[in-house]
């Protein structure tokens, strides 16, 4: 168990013009929950999107352990990456609005070839959401913030992860929903799920955390338990609102 | 019913069918790349014109019918593969251009092989005869046309809405990112749609050439134009949209040519494109859809 | 100041004294060297020549609307057509206007127009109709004004093919005077040049090119985009309706078919080719596109290869748009052009 799952090695990356990510390095391992935090624009969203394959590094490797072996993630299309087990879910939900409800949780279990363990699957995470057994024929589009989120999550679920990443699963959410939100996420992790998360939520996200990464103009500054970040003075004053 | 109005109102139908069936596949390409695709009239040439080869080259009818199916999803395939594809992530404007661009090319490649003259295109003679139902009479191809259409859409529909390559299309079309997170191989998902859109239009060509009897390298200009104008009636990227366009466009032509004095008869089209520039002004989301996206 | 300059980037400083004697000298320079042509080419070269004037004029002018204000309109055909047909009629002998033009009232069957006011009437027509149009079609953005200016092609040719009594219809009003010759094309192009080119760095051409990059945030630095907008449609429809007026003076013939979309999409070419915004851009794939047209109708005609020159366009539209979408120029001038023509810009 202690080969990392995900282990990422000198990304660089360019966005249009500007450069978002320098020599970044960072590893996942088995079972665990990793956030990533940072301000705004500090290059997490574009981490996720060069580990799901939507950006092509500059230079770097991805290495993802996974069922099929280790692969090199920088050398695939989204799809494949897809296939190979890890699941981009993305910021603001992104749900398709005009498919109803089941249709969109389906569209999670495209790539999969065992459509046999589906029916199971989709009991279960019924099971997580309820509402969503609720709402299935309904269009997505009709299901207030929270539910399409629960939706969204539902949805990568059924893509049936090995390593599951969450960009801003709290945004714009009321507080009852990202309450619920987070109880999900750590019962995946005690079913065995790995998950790389992302919030600007950043108390609720090393509270959950084993260990987090914290990015700054596109580096890494500062690594280590959930807990020790939580009490690092630097990221109490820059990201936890503590004034003292 | 008089057999007056009971003609025209088979005429429209049938009109409207053809106008559907182009209307359906341009707009599932709208839908999917946000491309009004010039070159969509073309591949009615195309399809009209091989079937002609086809007949001439004695193939039975049923097999034409099959094959110009086919002959169309390769023709709307090859185009979205040579030209589209590489320039995905133009902008509309710039796409916009490249399908007039294809257009002409296709046009002008006809009429470099083909040569600019009409040909007639002759249904075999059972088509010709007139089927009567109690007292009024319509054309045995009007009759084909419509019924076969009828067939067509719903095959697409159900292919669109009950399936999973379907639901990959429409997943595809309103978010594409997403759709690619998911696993979908957006770019063999997009070929399909252009598949499938071309087939009808492909088909559509043989109808076109067996009513109205005769083809020419350039006939796929007014379908392609009456499919976008189809396609704006009921609003651009929604199939149920196309189809509703595409009737309600045949019958009110129909209609205009029937009911006014024949003098402006002529002024089918004018009135046809008057009506377009209203309807992007006065109601730009088509007349059936309630969701608003934005005309730019 | 780096080598291509970019549009508009200085403030004007003082008047560009400097700039328009050199813009003079240079046309005095053109007009001599077409004399010299004149007198030396034959009947087709002076034509051609007239032909290629007229071309670069059009393409300038669509750059004015599509190229520096952004708007992707198709309507030039539907303006030359309008030019053209107003100054033709107009313009007609008295003695045929009863035989061929039976619609027309007997005030204007009574009445030669004399050339000048002729043309001057179908740029006016042409101009009356671009803002009439304008007000309401320019609302519509992309590929939206694309398709509605191409609806507005097809509507003046239907009204052209069917007042049988004015246009005579499909076959076309032929017999028109020749009163166009290469003078009044080169003269005309050199005016276009000169406006356009005078435009492009002027404040009004500062406010289109603000429209065209964004136009919101043209409106919150002031910039009335509606009313850029007409303007630059309504400029370009009457420079195209001069065009028109004085193509139908010089071929003699007006048919509703040769302004069709066909010669939208030449013109849409040229702009796209030379590069959006760029003036010597559309100039120079102007001249190009309409050699290579003429230089190809021998071969066309002759083994019958009718459509070489426009599938040629096309493919070469399509290579432009994958490999340097840009067009040649981009949306600037060539350095050297500007620092000819604006000394004063370049210290």
């Amino acid at each position: 168990m202690n080969a990392p799952l995900l282990a990422i090695e000198g990304l660089n990356l360019r966005r249009g013009a500007t450069h978002v990510l320098h020599d970044l390095t960072l590893d996942i391992r088995r079972g665990e929950i990793v956030a990533l935090i940072g301000a705004n624009g500090a290059g997490k969203s574009s981490t996720l999107q060069a580990i799901s394959g939507l950006l092509r590094p500059l230079s770097g490797r991805i290495a993802f352990d996974g069922p099929d072996g280790a692969i090199d993630l920088t050398r695939l299309a989204p799809e494949a990456i897809v296939r190979a087990g890890v699941v981009h879910c993305p910021e603001g939900r992104q749900i398709f609005r005009s498919l109803t409800v089941r249709e969109n949780l389906m569209m999670g279990a495209y790539p999969r070839t065992d459509r046999e363990n589906l029916p199971a699957e989709l009991d279960r995470v019924h099971e997580l959401f309820p509402i969503l057994a609720e709402r299935a024929k309904l269009a997505a589009g009709s299901l207030s913030g929270g539910e399409q989120m629960m939706l969204a999550m539902g949805r990568s679920l059924l893509s049936k992860p090995v390593l599951l990443l969450l960009d801003e699963p709290s945004l714009g959410l009321a507080p009852q929903y990202i309450e619920r939100i987070f109880d999900v996420i750590e019962q995946l992790r005690s079913q065995g799920a790995t998950i790389l998360l992302i919030e600007q939520n950043a108390a609720m996200a090393l509270e959950i955390a084993d260990r987090g990464y914290v990015l700054e103009h596109g580096r890494i500054t500062l690594t280590g338990t959930g807990a020790d970040l939580a009490r690092n003075d630097e990221v109490r004053r820059a990201y936890l609102g503590d004034l003292g | 019913m008089s057999q007056y109005l009971f003609q025209q109102l088979v005429n429209g139908l049938s009109l409207g069918s053809l106008y559907a069936l182009i209307a359906i596949g341009f707009s599932m390409i709208y839908g999917i790349v946000r491309l009004i695709n010039f070159a969509h009239g073309d591949v009615v040439m195309v399809g009209a014109f091989a079937s002609l080869a086809m007949v001439q080259a004695g193939v039975p009818w049923s097999m034409v019918a099959m094959l110009a199916l086919v002959i169309g999803a390769a023709a709307g395939m090859t185009i979205e593969a040579a030209v589209f594809r590489p320039m995905r992530g133009a902008s509309q404007v710039t796409g916009f251009i490249a399908t007039l661009a294809v257009s002409v090319l296709i046009q002008n490649g006809a009429l470099l092989l083909l040569s600019g003259q009409q040909r007639t295109f002759q249904f075999p003679a059972f088509m010709r005869q007139r089927v009567s139902l109690g007292g009024v009479s319509a054309s045995m191809t009007d009759v084909a046309i419509i019924v076969l259409a009828v067939v067509l859409i719903a095959v697409l529909l159900f292919v669109v809405y009950r399936t999973r390559l379907g639901t990959a299309m429409r997943a595809t079309s309103e978010n594409l990112l997403a759709a690619r997170l998911m696993g979908v191989p957006v770019n063999r998902t997009i070929l399909a749609a252009f598949g499938m859109g071309s087939a009808l239009a492909g088909i559509a060509g043989l109808m076109w050439g067996g009513k109205f009897g005769q083809i020419d390298p350039l006939m796929g200009a007014a379908p392609g134009l009456k499919a976008f104008i189809a396609c704006v009636i009921g609003g651009v990227g929604s199939i149920g949209g196309a189809l509703l366009g595409g009737y309600l466009l045949g019958m009110a032509e129909v209609l205009f040519v029937g009911l006014l004095p024949p003098e402006y008869a002529s002024y089918r089209d004018t009135f046809v494109f008057l009506l377009l520039i209203v309807i992007l002004l006065v109601k730009p989301s088509g007349l059936f859809m309630r969701h608003v996206e934005e005309r730019a | 100041m780096s080598k291509n300059v970019p549009d508009a980037l200085a403030l004007p400083q003082a008047r560009p004294l400097a700039g328009g004697l050199r813009l003079a000298a240079l046309v005095a320079l053109l007009l001599a060297a077409l004399w010299l042509a004149s007198s030396v080419l034959s009947a087709y070269g002076a034509t051609l020549a007239a032909l290629v004037c007229l071309n670069v004029a059009l393409a300038v002018s669509l750059q004015l609307t599509n190229g520096l204000t952004g708007m992707f309109s198709l309507g030039h055909p539907a303006f030359m057509m309008i030019g053209a047909y107003v100054a033709a009629v107009l313009g007609y002998p008295v003695a045929r206007k009863s035989t061929m033009l039976s619609g027309l009232p007997e005030a204007l069957a009574a009445w030669q127009a004399p050339f000048v006011v002729a043309v001057a009437l179908g740029a006016v027509a042409a101009g009356v109709a671009a803002w009439l149009i304008g007000l309401v079609v320019l609302r519509l953005k992309g590929h939206y004004l694309a398709v509605a200016t191409l609806g507005l092609i097809v509507i003046v040719q239907g009204l052209a093919l069917n007042w049988q009594g004015i246009t005579r219809g499909g076959s076309g009003l032929s017999g028109i005077p020749r009163k166009t010759d290469i003078w009044w094309c080169a003269g005309l192009m050199i005016a276009v040049l000169v406006i356009v080119w005078r435009l492009k760095f002027s404040s009004l051409g500062r406010a289109m090119m603000a429209t065209r990059e964004d136009q919101l945030a043209a409106e919150c630095i002031g910039v009335r985009t509606a009313r850029v907008k007409l303007v630059a449609f309504v400029l370009g429809a009457v420079m195209a309706g001069i065009v028109g007026a004085l193509m139908a003076h010089l071929i003699t013939v007006v048919t509703p078919r040769s302004y069709g979309i066909t010669l939208a999409f030449n013109l849409v070419v040229m702009v796209v080719i030379g590069g959006t915004g760029s003036i010597t851009g559309a100039v120079i794939a102007a001249v190009a596109i309409t050699l290579m047209g003429e230089g190809l109708k021998p071969l066309e005609e002759g083994m019958g290869l009718y459509g070489l020159s426009q599938m040629m366009v096309a493919l070469a539209l399509v290579l432009v748009l994958r490999f340097r979408p840009q067009g040649l120029f981009g949306s600037g001038e060539p350095g050297w052009l500007i620092r000819f023509f604006r000394p004063e810009l370049s210290r």
